[in-house]
């Protein structure tokens, strides 16, 4: 019996792991995450595959644009610039009545590709955009025969190459353990008024709304509230008393509890009650810029845009209380909402 | 068995499956990559923060990097601690995180051939040092331009590519450039009497070169005429010198009435100018050398063995003043008598012997006698100079040649039939 739920366990790990994935992609939906580095083959002309560390947008032999993206006009003729810059370049390089028929054939390969790069400006300008940088990547791909061939020519390059300068000296300033230290003390001291405040705030918006999200969720939203406060209250004491250490695990507990019971609740009020709490950090943030008379003629703008974003989300969680809202959006779950109607339909 | 097998054929699934964290409490907002021309980059990255948080996780593009720097919204420093693949800043309900960094990991070199390679959540702002040439684009760009002369590109998010090289050589413009140098400075030493025929050879070579597109050789073989030229130069320069000796060394014979074998020191001494004159100058410092040995060989006619002796020792005497007042002389002003030959600024070669003795301190008695004999020969010596001057056999002298050879202090240069043995430049000051 244990034998066959190891199995079971361990393909519903698998079925569960591509969750991860969706959770990251909740902010950028079409975009990859960063530190992966990838390599796309391209395709050549001639049918081979080269420069196995590009990926470019693919186009095919017949220059079809299988992306589709469109491409600025502008962009198109900078990229006709590079191209014809490395055409020259190259030309000079290898020379013009070059010998050697691997070069002779390269130069023409990378002369053919440019060529129908032009043709494509008009009709695909896409697809030209892409033939371009191909024939850049088959020059580039000369470039590197050439200097296998001709060691001694690296020179040249070398020479061509005595520019100064390391990304250290663009660093403005360095920032020490002290400042970092002094700049959190007040960070902390801030953030724990706010979200002192924010709670505050929090309780009325719970109260204002708890017709709508039922006694239930308006119990637990109250309660996860309360011991949010006692916790603050208790993280107060001690940076009154000048007590630091371990005050940021502190004020993240708080924080990170305060989410976790908000999921207490049904998952639609739950998205509500945390995109209500973010409104109000920045508001609070906000505001108490405002106090301390920093604020700028934009600042004062968003401020007004938080509060109305606030309103509104009120409002969208009154219009659909009880059809469920888990996208966030305004608009009651579809699926839920017919479920409903069936439940009402069965009574 | 059997479900052995699926256990681990899951398991492996498992492993292969990618690992991903969520990075929910901070959105990407901006990144900007800055590459400088040693491969460094000046990472830029802008994430908006969730401000309810104390504490968020961000991913960064590199395992390595220095001079980070976390600064809010307002522009306050915030502290951060190392995940596996970024960090966790201390927000402290920030709103916006500026995370400035340097890394050398998002840079690989081909050759001159620079590749920047990352994976960007974020439409990113790529910046290559000042003069690159872009060689290839993993993807179209949403914009291009120069910023202060430097090339930017706007590459939208994903796996960013982009392979440059710092700057193409201007071949054609440095191949006429070297010629140029060359032939100004050629004709600056034409303009002086030597003969550079060799150089101008060179010359016309490089200016071929160009013709046929080879621009590289080209230059190369411009700066080898420059070379040459120099060669040249010093070869005549030392010439002029033994023309000068050799005058002396016959003026002082005829003055002291030695006419016995002048008349063969003087054809000698004339040919040498002559070769001087066509720019044949390595000719023209041996036949002037063998002039100079010609001249003090010369002598009184029929006179007696002893005559002969007190003869030779007073021409030595006499050659040894002439040479003193010659170089007396020229260190005032030109000497009006050598119209013929032009003698450049000569500047007396100083062996270096602390340093021959301190690289070679094994050095047997003799051959130490003989270096310092050839320094002060001006560094060098015909073999039979330095036979006769420590009465030595041929063979011994020709040994003793020969190891020094093989410590490498001095080389041996076939002058006609005679061997001139030189001390290396290297010793010479």
């Amino acid at each position: 019996m244990n034998v066959k739920i190891i199995p079971f366990t361990l393909i519903l790990m698998l079925f569960l792991s591509p969750a991860a994935l969706l959770v990251n992609a909740q902010d950028n939906e079409t975009e990859p995450s960063p530190g992966i580095n990838g390599t796309i083959p391209v395709p050549t002309l001639d049918g081979n595959t080269t420069l196995p560390e590009t990926n470019s947008t693919s186009t095919d032999v017949n220059g079809t644009d299988t992306d589709g993206e469109p491409v600025d006009p502008i962009i198109l003729a900078l990229i006709r610039e590079q191209a014809q810059n490395r055409m020259h370049e190259m030309s000079q390089l290898l020379g013009e009545g070059t010998e050697s028929p691997d070069f002779a054939n390269g130069l023409m390969e990378a002369k053919q590709s440019m060529e129908q790069a032009m043709n494509f400006e008009t009709s695909n300008p896409s697809a030209a955009a892409n033939q371009y940088l191909q024939a850049m990547r088959q020059y580039r791909n000369l470039l590197r025969k050439y200097l296998n061939d001709n060691p001694g020519a690296l020179n040249e390059f070398e020479e061509e190459s005595i520019v100064n300068g390391t990304a250290t000296d663009d660093v403005n300033g360095t920032v020490t353990e002290t400042e970092i230290s002094e700049a959190q003390t007040r960070l902390v001291n801030e953030f724990e008024e706010r979200f002192r405040n924010q709670v505050t705030s929090m309780m009325q918006n719970v109260a204002d709304l708890s017709d709508d999200m039922g006694p239930q969720d308006a119990f637990k939203a109250q309660q996860a509230l309360t011991k949010a406060e006692q916790k603050l209250l208790r993280i107060q004491e001690r940076i009154a008393g000048g007590q630091y250490d371990g005050v940021l695990d502190d004020l993240e507990n708080a924080t990170e509890t305060l989410s976790d019971d908000f999921d207490e609740t049904d998952p639609g009020t739950a998205q509500m009650l945390k995109t209500m709490n973010k409104l109000e950090a920045k508001i609070k943030k906000m505001e108490q810029k405002t106090n301390k008379g920093e604020s700028t003629p934009e600042d004062d703008a968003l401020l007004e845009q938080l509060r109305g974003n606030k309103d509104h989300t009120k409002n969208d969680f009154k219009e659909n209380k009880g059809k469920g809202n888990s996208g966030n959006n305004g608009k009651p779950d579809k699926e839920k909402k017919e479920k409903k109607d069936k439940k009402d339909k069965d009574k | 068995m059997r479900t052995r097998a699926i256990l681990v054929m899951i398991l492996f699934s498992m492993f292969i499956t990618p690992l991903v964290y969520a990075q929910d409490d901070v959105t990407p907002t901006s990144l900007e990559v800055k590459v400088y021309p040693d491969g460094s980059t000046l990472v830029t990255y802008v994430v908006e923060s969730d401000p309810t948080k104390v504490r968020v996780d961000v991913e960064l593009f590199s395992n390595n990097y220095n001079n980070l720097i976390i600064r809010d919204e307002d522009g306050i420093p915030l502290g951060s601690t190392i995940i596996e693949g970024g960090l966790t800043v201390d927000s402290i309900g920030a709103s916006e995180l500026v995370i400035v960094y340097t890394t050398s990991d998002l840079t690989t070199k081909d050759g001159p051939i620079w590749n920047l390679n990352l994976s960007s959540p974020v439409s990113t702002l790529v910046i290559l040092p000042q003069g690159a040439a872009i060689f290839d684009l993993g993807a179209i760009p949403t914009d291009l331009g120069n910023i202060n002369g430097a090339q930017y590109l706007e590459m939208p998010a994903g796996e960013i590519y982009v392979s440059f090289i710092l700057s193409m050589p201007n071949l054609i413009g440095d191949a006429q450039t070297a010629i140029n140098e060359a032939e100004t400075y050629i004709a600056s030493l034409e303009s002086q009497d030597y003969v550079l025929i060799e150089a101008h050879s060179e010359l016309t070579q490089a200016k071929q070169l160009i013709d046929t597109d080879q621009y590289i050789e080209a230059k190369s073989m411009a700066y080898q005429a420059i070379d040459t030229a120099d060669d040249i130069v010093e070869t005549a320069n030392s010439a002029a010198v033994e023309i000068a000796l050799a005058e002396s060394s016959v003026t002082g014979a005829e003055e002291d009435g030695r006419t016995e074998g002048l008349p063969q020191a003087i054809d000698t001494l004339n040919s040498a100018k002559s070769y001087y004159s066509e720019g044949s100058y390595l000719e023209a410092e041996t036949a002037a050398k063998q002039a100079s040995h010609l001249a003090l060989l010369t002598d009184e006619p029929s006179s007696g063995n002893t005559l002969l002796y007190l003869g030779v020792a007073i021409l030595i005497s006499a050659a040894g003043g002439g040479y003193y007042l010659m170089k007396k002389m020229r260190q005032e002003e030109p000497t009006p008598s050598q119209p013929e030959v032009k003698v450049p600024d000569f500047q007396e070669k100083t062996v270096d012997l602390e340093k021959i003795f301190v690289i070679n301190e094994d050095l047997r008695l003799e051959d130490r006698e003989v270096i310092k004999f050839l320094a002060e020969n001006n560094g060098e010596a015909f073999a039979t100079e330095i036979r006769d001057r420590f009465d030595m056999p041929r063979s011994s002298t020709w040994r003793l040649i020969r190891r020094l050879k093989s410590l490498e202090i001095v080389e041996e240069v076939k002058v006609g039939n005679q061997s001139l043995v030189k001390i290396i430049k290297r010793y010479i000051n």
